[in-house]
């Protein structure tokens, strides 16, 4: 890192020079896993109440996911069931509080009867399981169904009443059906993938009492969801029942073969889409007098470059994660080479350094972040800044007062955008939390709406060096490094959200410390990290079901 | 319900045999089933109604809005102008105040379909406080009738484009059941389509199983709801609920009625213009036809959400309508978008008002529209004078044209007048369907969390919810 990248922490007490508005400080927010050092040793104050337990209901993904693994992917490919909506940035955590509608119930059993028709003409996935449905398939299979496929589909063994009404829609179906056994398949089936014991995974815990371990087979379920966003395979269901998930190393030992299922890498990509808003690049609009060139292909194209980028620090180098947000390099095809100014591959994709007097650093670099946080039809500092304190920093933002005019007067001949933010700054109603969010996004003003490099803003000079608290920075080289320095315990808390379904908890802080200390142990490898999650004390344990 | 399976319903009578493979036959609706008076159904049921609550999120320009004079005769302003064809149904309520005790932006505007302040308010993120009115309706169509329709309610989406501000259940849903059963809209016409006429497609007669199945989910829920707390319980009595709409639907012949065809239109996700006119006629002929059909009678449309980043192109727009209610410069085109917002209400009440059901009525003689926003003027975002626009007489349960103003309005649009309650409006579209209903929303009273809007200091207490029916909405059928 360069000298000139180094940024200066202005000490507390400057910070009374700054008009704060009520209920806006600066306060890093961490609640949750504080600087992480407090409970990292594992000394002996070490300390966890875990969450509430319960049921999560699966979400729509993980629903398709698991479809793909049981049925196979043609049988999978058009399910939609419900819209997965996200609470506190996160489907899973939506889908830990929030009920389905009556007509999801209704749309539930039109996609299952779809995903299981079409599973009907190729068994194949389906016999990997339940091997009788192409060698055997007679009344007596139906038994097998219910018994190994049903196993895998509910995450547990199935107890004897339920295997007898799954047998008893079967037979009953097979005999409408004039004889047909796959008649009879498809409507156990179709009993399978509508029980609740499909759609909500149980988090209940063995025993009684505000702390209690799940049981292997709930811990089975927690990993998989989270690792490999889809339903434990049989090779985890045989090491619970293999009892291997008793001790921590066994725990590891099945993440880790996890991890290495291309699965993994899609449920991450799910997980940086969801978490860095990239998801929703493609929904942006701009407007189209000034930026003809965006378009659903372009924004397509830097949500893969995005991904590419993100994989590539994780996957491919299991590099340090804070180079999420310092690495100079990226990942280009032909559209965004031209956009980004460097050489472009022959085909299709390839690893490129951008140019360093772009200053394009890590993810704030890239254009899908810059345009995303953007207008239509101009930057959005104010976004930007947000987004780098909320997302990256995890420092909560309050919205703004009631009553308060958020429009910015008119632009102006001659007049920058830090010009015209001034007003935020100067109404006392606005400064204490414009002061702490527009100038981090001022920094990132020499990329435009669309995140093109612009050396002026319309002929008139950028100014990027500035501060807001306590950080201090010459320009988004500083931001990357007080990110990097930064955003690890942001970053273990967001894997905690999405993984567990809920906010940290008080009670977490010290599992959360613990974790973002071995994280730091282990030279900030995402796998490692991923791997430590699921033998955290937390992360095993429940409290009475909510 | 403790009809038997696959006895002759209503529906399985006017149809006629069962697994004819016929998808429907001649029969006008109901016509068999009328008493004699042609006022109820043959058993008493009353005669369907009908409301659909139509979202248009950030707001209008209340100078433009708002009629001059007050009373059964008023001239249309600019921006109700679209609405000429239905005038002689429509009711403007203007001045009223939204009591929302926390004041957010958006968030406490929407406390204008419920009367409930909003949940777990954090900065931006909230969730609804209660059952939005669109839902109460369904509770009392659901309690008082027999056989209900066959879907309960239906939530429709137009534009895409959402809040990347906001988070939360508040701003993604017009629609609420509770504060966590949020009904989120469906913005693909073939998903609307699906759920509204699915039944209907001439298809295996497997409804004994299905049934069976429902039997043996029923038991796996109980099963497991035992070993569930409060909150999980609440959820998974949610899913029995759809499991029953589901059982009645499959048990329930789909009523005698020419399904409208599968709209090829989808409504695609993307960066490109939203194809918002078209979507907005294809929902709202779904609709229609739905209501007609008597498949629900309760529905929800976001046309565009509050806070969203919808860009009206098919105007010549190329900023977000949101971004130009907070430009002071931009109040021109910020008309001109309300005007077609209001376009597209139109859309949906003069084809409600071309429809004609079995009993001579047309759908806005025997329903309502809804219409409301998330704030009253769109440059400020306030709750002061937030206006609904009521358009429908619910089979003479409303008057026909009315301006009911609470109180004139003078100040600038940062300081708005107004008096009364937005919820009073809840209330009196509550009565009208439900004569016995005596309380809309949260009735305690709190000091309101600053927010201010009206004129002179505010008073210590308000309740959010309300007890007063506005009369002079009600119609012949209240005397009035």
């Amino acid at each position: 890192m360069k000298a000139s990248q180094q940024y200066l922490l202005v000490v507390a007490g400057m910070l009374g020079a700054i008009a704060m508005a009520p209920g806006c400080s600066d306060d890093d927010g961490t609640g949750g896993n504080g600087g992480g050092e407090g409970g990292g040793g594992g000394g002996s104050s070490f300390q966890v109440v875990p969450a509430p337990g319960g049921v999560r209901r699966i979400t729509g993904s993980q629903m398709r996911y698991s479809l793909e693994y049981l049925l196979g992917a043609q049988a999978a490919s058009d399910f939609e069931v419900w819209g997965d909506p996200q609470l506190h940035g996160f489907e899973s955590i939506a889908a830990a509080e929030l009920a389905i509608g009556a007509n999801d119930v209704s749309t539930l059993e039109t996609e299952v009867t779809a995903a299981v028709t079409t599973s009907l003409q190729d068994v194949s996935t389906l016999a990997t399981f339940a091997p009788c449905v192409q060698n055997a398939p007679s009344a007596a299979c139906y038994e097998e169904v219910a018994t190994q496929f049903g196993r895998v589909a509910w995450r547990r063994p199935v107890e004897a009443d339920e295997k007898e009404r799954l047998v008893n829609i079967a037979n009953m179906g097979q005999t409408w059906g004039a004889g047909d056994f796959d008649v009879g398949l498809k409507y156990e089936l179709m009993a399978i993938f509508q029980s609740p014991n499909f759609v909500y995974v149980s988090e209940i815990g063995e025993g009684e009492g505000s702390d209690r371990p799940l049981t292997a087979y709930e811990l089975a379920s927690r990993m998989s969801f989270f690792l490999v966003h889809r339903t434990p395979d049989v090779e985890l269901l045989d090491a619970v029942e293999a009892g291997k998930l008793a001790t921590d190393d066994g725990i590891r030992e099945e993440a880790r073969r996890m991890l290495l299922m291309p699965e993994a890498r899609r449920s991450l990509d799910r997980f940086f889409s969801e978490l860095y808003l990239i998801r929703d690049i493609t929904t942006i609009s701009k407007d189209q007098t000034i930026y003809p060139q965006w378009n659903e292909a372009l924004a397509r194209t830097m949500q893969e470059e995005m991904l590419r980028f993100l994989q590539d620090v994780v996957w491919t180098r299991d590099a340090d994660a804070r180079e999420i947000f310092t690495s100079e390099s990226t990942f280009v095809n032909a559209t965004l080479a031209a956009f980004y100014g460097v050489t472009a591959p022959s085909s299709g994709w390839t690893k490129v350094e951008i140019p360093a007097d772009q200053g394009r650093f890590g993810l704030l670099g890239k254009a899908g972040f810059l345009a995303r946080f953007a207008d239509v039809k101009r930057t959005s500092p104010t976004r930007r800044g947000r987004f780098y304190r909320e997302k990256i920093l995890c420092r909560e933002i309050p919205p703004p007062p009631p009553g308060v005019d958020t429009s910015l007067p008119e632009p102006q001949e001659n007049q920058t955008m830090r010009q015209r933010l001034t007003a935020h700054r100067e109404d006392p109603n606005c400064a204490g939390c414009h002061s702490l969010i527009d100038p981090i996004g001022l920094a990132y003003e020499h990329f435009d709406t669309l995140g093109q490099y612009r050396d002026t803003e319309d002929g008139l000079e950028i100014i990027t060096a500035d501060k807001s608290g306590d950080l201090e920075f010459a320009g988004p080289a500083d931001l990357a490094t007080i990110a990097s320095d930064g955003a690890a315990g942001c970053l273990v808390k967001n894997f905690w959200r999405q993984s567990t379904g809920h906010l940290e908890t008080e009670g977490e802080e010290d599992a959360l410390g613990r974790l973002e200390s071995s994280f730091a142990d282990n030279g900030y490898s995402l796998q490692e990290m991923m791997v430590e999650l699921t033998v955290s004390q937390a992360f095993k344990r429940v409290g009475d079901p909510k | 319900m403790s009809r038997s399976r696959f006895s002759l319903s209503r529906r399985a009578v006017l149809r006629g045999s069962v697994g004819t493979g016929v998808a429907c036959v001649g029969l006008p609706l109901l016509e068999a089933m009328l008493n004699t008076n042609g006022d109820a159904l043959a058993g008493g049921t009353p005669l369907p109604r009908q409301l659909v609550v139509y979202f248009i999120g950030n707001g209008f320009r209340l100078d433009q809005l708002e009629p001059a004079t007050t009373g059964a005769s008023f001239d249309l302003t600019p921006e109700l102008n679209p609405l000429m064809g239905v005038e002689a149904y429509t009711k403007v309520v203007t001045g009223l105040q939204n009591w929302c005790a926390y004041q957010v932006t958006h968030h406490e505007g929407m406390t204008a379909f419920n009367g409930y302040t909003m949940a777990e308010l954090s900065g931006l993120y909230s969730k609804a406080g209660g059952p939005t009115i669109d839902q109460l309706v369904a509770d009392h169509i659901e309690a008082s009738s027999d056989p209900s329709p066959l879907i309960r309610s239906v939530q429709i989406g137009i534009s895409r484009r959402t809040s990347i501000m906001d988070s939360g259940t508040t701003m993604f849903a017009v629609s609420h059941r509770s504060t966590n059963e949020p009904l989120f809209p469906k913005f693909n016409p073939q998903e609307i389509f699906q759920l509204l006429f699915g039944e209907f497609e001439d298809k295996p007669d497997d409804g004994e199983l299905r049934l069976a199945i429902i039997d043996s989910v029923r038991e796996d829920a109980n099963k497991l709801r035992a070993r569930l707390g409060s909150v999980d319980r609440e959820r998974l009595d949610a899913h029995l609920d759809g499991l029953a709409q589901l059982e009645e639907k499959i048990k329930t012949l789909p009523p005698v009625c020419q399904p409208p065809e599968m709209p090829s239109q989808t409504n695609p996700e993307g960066v490109q213009n939203e194809p918002l006119t078209d979507v907005n006629e294809v929902m709202a002929e779904l609709l229609v036809q739905a209501l007609k059909c008597d498949v629900t009678r309760v529905a929800s449309v976001q046309f565009i959400g509050g806070a969203a980043e919808t860009v009206y192109t098919e105007i010549g727009q190329n900023n977000a309508h949101h971004n130009n209610t907070h430009n002071g410069g931009a109040q021109a085109e910020v008309h001109e978008g309300v005007v077609y917002a209001m376009g597209q209400v139109a859309t949906l009440a003069n084809k409600m008002r071309e429809t004609i059901d079995p009993t001579g009525k047309n759908l806005l003689e025997s329903g309502l529209i809804m219409v409301g926003s998330d704030c009253s003027e769109g440059l400020t975002h306030s709750v002061s004078r937030q206006p609904y626009i009521l358009i429908g007489n619910l089979r003479d349960s409303l008057v026909g044209k009315y301006h009911y103003q609470s109180v004139p309005k003078s100040g600038n649009d940062g300081s708005l007048t107004a008096s009364g309650n937005t919820s009073d409006v809840l209330m009196t579209v509550l009565k009208a369907f439900n004569p016995e209903a005596t309380s809309v929303g949260d009735m305690t009273a709190r000091n309101l969390q600053g927010g201010w809007y009206g004129t002179g200091n505010p008073p210590n207490q308000a309740a959010t919810g309300s007890n007063k029916v506005i009369d002079e909405l009600l119609g012949p059928a209240f005397g009035g």
